[in-house]
């Protein structure tokens, strides 16, 4: 660097710095994708007449016209799984590679929650392979890698419930081409992903898959 | 009304930066600022610059007491009377650094005060400004401001002798 002040060169070196494309990308199609907030400056008083009443009532009732929009907790429910989805395409490494649940249980002493070996994974069928310290929310969650006899991945994230996640559906939706599903159990959240361009499994009889069959999976999608 | 595309990324890169001058490390960076701006968005907040850095210094703050790794020192309030612009007094005085160097000086700093550096020196907050933002009393960012310039000019120039050594 050439001769500068020292404000000069902190304006270069950290004009320098940059995240990466994908991570740039990813952010801001979230920021898309996510409605806006409503604008803070103050909303001049304006006489509403009735024909403002109908166009507004109509357009009321396009945007929010669906049961599932108007239950509460929706909004929460599409961030958590487009947040999870997100987690899932960065394919972050195993900090913690285990088998073994309860090993896994100690050596991520930093939970204070413990991990679930949910009943729609028996680790018979899902082969545990690690896990690492992740957030949903803000909250720490934990994140785990399994793989079925097909040899696909999944990542299954699982956090306590808080007052924001308790207001979670369950329900499945397809985010940039993450499967998610979302359910409680055990008093955590579990969040399944999984790329759509997996190879199905191998269906056995006592083999059913993880997001469960079109008939077993829940009605309402997460829906932006 | 949401920012335009562009305006977006140019503020998802100041947050980038803002969290890079936390955490010193560009993966933890990436992390922190997804962090943020989930959180920021999933609040419905302002997408602007100041909502963005308190979520990002927010989760910062919230993941380093998780994980213990973060000594909250109290800032020193007693040079805060020796101190009353934001001006530095050596604001003239040029030198040459490379960018190794200056990284490295860096991250001798403590988070608290490359975050100060950066927002009075790159991202040109006044004082009362990062006092909103910290919470700290507009005394004692000053005399923090003072004291992480001087405490990079030293480490530069020890930085500087060591190089002339080998």
């Amino acid at each position: 660097m050439p001769e500068q002040r020292l404000d000069q060169h902190l304006q270069r070196f950290y004009a320098d710095k940059r995240p990466s494309e994908a991570c740039l990308d990813r952010l801001a199609a979230l920021a898309e994708s996510t409605p806006a907030a409503k604008p803070s400056a103050p909303v001049k008083t304006r006489r509403v007449t009735p024909a403002y009443l109908a166009v507004a009532a109509s357009l009321l009732l396009i945007l929010f016209g669906g049961v599932f929009l108007l239950q509460p907790g929706h909004n929460a429910n599409w961030l958590v799984a487009k947040e999870i989805a997100v987690n899932h395409n960065k394919h972050l490494a195993i900090e913690f590679p285990t088998s073994d649940y309860h090993e896994l249980n100690r050596l991520m002493d930093k939970l204070d929650f413990s991990s679930v070996i949910s009943k729609r994974l028996p680790p018979g069928q899902y082969r545990l392979l690690g896990g690492r310290y992740c957030s949903i929310q803000g909250q720490l969650a934990l994140q785990l890698k399994l793989q079925d006899r097909a040899g696909n991945r999944y990542t299954l994230y699982q956090a306590p419930l808080n007052k924001l996640l308790t207001g979670i559906q369950q329900g499945e939706q397809v985010i940039d081409g993450v499967r998610i599903t979302l359910w409680r159990e055990a008093g955590l959240l579990l969040g399944l992903a999984s790329s759509q361009t997996q190879a199905p499994e191998k269906k056995t009889t006592n083999n059913k898959p993880p997001h469960g069959t079109a008939a077993q999976r829940p009605r309402h999608n997460i829906q932006p | 009304m949401a920012p335009p595309p562009g305006d977006v990324r140019e503020l998802l890169l100041r947050g980038f930066r803002y969290a890079y001058s936390l955490t010193h490390d560009t993966a933890r960076a990436e992390d922190l600022l997804q962090d943020g701006w989930v959180s920021l968005l999933s609040a419905g907040g302002p997408r602007r610059r100041r909502y963005l850095f308190a979520a990002i210094r927010s989760r910062f703050i919230d993941g380093y007491r998780r994980e213990q790794l973060l000594v909250f020192e109290s800032l020193d309030q007693a040079g805060e009377n020796h101190v009353d612009k934001l001006r530095d007094p050596h604001a003239g005085d040029a030198f040459d650094v490379d960018e190794d160097g200056l990284g490295q000086a860096l991250a001798t700093l403590r988070p608290m005060e490359r975050e100060a550096l950066l927002l009075a020196d790159v991202e040109g907050y006044t004082a009362q400004e990062i006092a909103d933002l910290t919470g700290h009393p507009r005394g004692t960012v000053l005399s923090l401001i003072h004291r992480s310039r001087h405490k990079l000019r030293r480490q530069l120039g020890y930085l500087a002798q060591e190089a002339d050594r080998a």
